[in-house]
């Protein structure tokens, strides 16, 4: 049976972490985007309420929350923080590089580097896109060669998302080329000093959140180093993007239900032919449809975190939110600023930051045409 | 209770034939390739995983889901039968 009601704890953390985002977060979020900049001194903030590491539990120095408690904050920090960059960075920290490693590091691994990944001190990447594979992931040429003692890595690595703030990487590289993406790719903790990353791209969105390419070459790494064991790559990648897929799903619908909330207070308050555009039904109905989808993405998105929490294989429940919910997001800015008009078509306003922040989200952690490939699959038509 | 070898081939190969394979069921010998030959690819063996693990109550170890223990319905037989007995 689902609960779908939170208790006074989740709801307590929701309060803290919107107050803190507002307080501390938002601030020059303007400058920032404009910039490109990523402010370590709002990541160190957000470790206060170990954001990095809501899921990690207590003993490793993390929250020690459940998952379907890990969503509720997560949807606190989208709504309350307005530099999407920054929340994406933390998701993308936490979802794809810090649950791995608890749920498939060694238990010196774990003790070794989990309390600083969820203070804020350190800052991990994930690493396993190619210049040449990008939805084909698992078609990689990244090496990790079998030598005496360990394995030798050598591989370029980009879009990694906070490369180049990042003191550890958590690289897949080929270990078994033969058997390819099934046995054949295995996860390894990287240093910063082990990499070299190239400067951060040029973005259209999510600009505030650092993504760079990075390489390593013959770089020697002992099985200590490696995550889980030989060949487990593939799994333990698609672990990572089930619970990212639902993660920053649920951040999105954070975000998006502010903006909602934001519209229909400038409508209301916007005039034109002598009344408040709000009475326009053109205007109305649209926030309803708005509102119903949001809700709608929303409860799919908890159920897919409960299926995760049954530990049932949430997979194709996490293509089908962050398909639903990325492709969501990016319609409702496109139409939110229609409202707005010139307004929000201004640089840098709320919206149109927003939309370009949306539009990123159709293509990270699966682009919605691999969601869908996904989905079909199961559909047994594709 | 462990089921027998024969009754696990026997489930895995119904399933190979409703969800992969497309050829005439008499064609599908058990050692037939079905990592190796792309009749499964990276998506499609998620199904695969999930289909063992519920008929056969185990679950895989991440390192587990490998060509070799998959890539037949030969080696898919051994593999489960040493989980079960694990």
């Amino acid at each position: 049976m689902i609960d779908f009601s939170f208790t006074p704890e989740q709801e307590q953390l929701r309060r803290q972490i919107i107050a803190l985002a507002q307080q501390t977060l938002n601030d020059e979020v303007v400058e920032r985007d404009r910039e490109q900049r990523f402010d370590r001194d709002k990541w160190e903030a957000a470790g206060q309420l170990k954001l990095q590491g809501l899921a990690i539990p207590e003993a490793y120095g993390g929250h020690g929350l459940d998952i379907i408690s890990t969503m509720h904050a997560l949807e606190a920090l989208g709504y309350g923080c307005r530099d999407n960059g920054l929340s994406f960075a933390i998701g993308a920290h936490l979802l794809a590089c810090v649950v791995p490693l608890w749920l498939y590091g060694s238990e010196d691994q774990k003790q070794r580097l989990l309390p600083a990944l969820c203070n804020g001190q350190y800052i991990a990447a994930n690493a396993i896109t190619e210049a040449t594979s990008g939805s084909d992931v698992y078609n990689m040429s990244s090496l990790g060669k079998p030598v005496e003692g360990g394995y030798q890595l050598s591989g370029e690595k980009h879009y990694c998302s906070n490369a180049s703030v990042a003191d550890y990487f958590l690289a897949y590289v080929l270990t078994n080329p033969a058997k390819g993406a099934i046995g054949g790719i295995s996860a390894f903790l990287l240093e910063k000093a082990e990499v070299e990353v190239l400067p951060p791209v040029d973005k259209m969105g999510m600009r505030s959140v650092m993504m760079s390419a990075l390489r390593f070459e013959d770089l020697h790494k002992g099985p200590d180093n490696m995550l889980g064991q030989e060949g487990a790559g593939m799994m333990i990648f698609n672990q990572s993007m089930i619970w990212e897929r639902i993660g920053l799903s649920i951040l999105h619908l954070g975000t998006l239900q502010r903006l909602l909330e934001e519209c229909i207070a400038f409508v209301k308050k916007r005039k034109a032919f002598g009344q408040a555009i709000a009475q326009f039904q053109s205007i109305n109905h649209q926030m309803a449809d708005i509102a119903t989808a949001i809700n709608a993405a929303r409860w799919s998105t908890y159920h897919a975190a409960w299926c995760l929490q049954q530990d049932k294989m949430a997979d194709r429940q996490a293509a089908m939110v962050k398909l639903m919910v990325s492709e969501l997001y990016k319609k409702t800015c496109g139409e939110l600023l229609q409202i707005y008009g010139t307004a929000g078509y201004i640089n840098n306003s709320e919206i149109e930051r927003n939309l370009r922040d949306a539009v990123a989200s159709t293509l990270y952690s699966g682009t919605s045409r691999v969601q869908r490939n996904k989905i079909a699959r199961w559909l047994k038509i594709g | 209770m462990s089921i027998t070898k024969a009754a696990i081939g026997e489930k895995v190969r119904t399933y190979v034939l409703q969800e992969y394979y497309d050829g005439e069921s008499s064609e599908l010998t058990d050692d037939l390739p079905l990592v190796s030959s792309g009749l499964i690819d990276s998506i499609s063996i998620l199904q695969m995983v999930e289909f063992l693990e519920q008929s056969f109550n185990f679950e895989f170890l991440p390192h587990e889901v490998d060509e070799e223990n998959l890539n037949s319905i030969q080696q898919i037989v051994e593999f489960v039968s040493t989980k079960q007995a694990a």
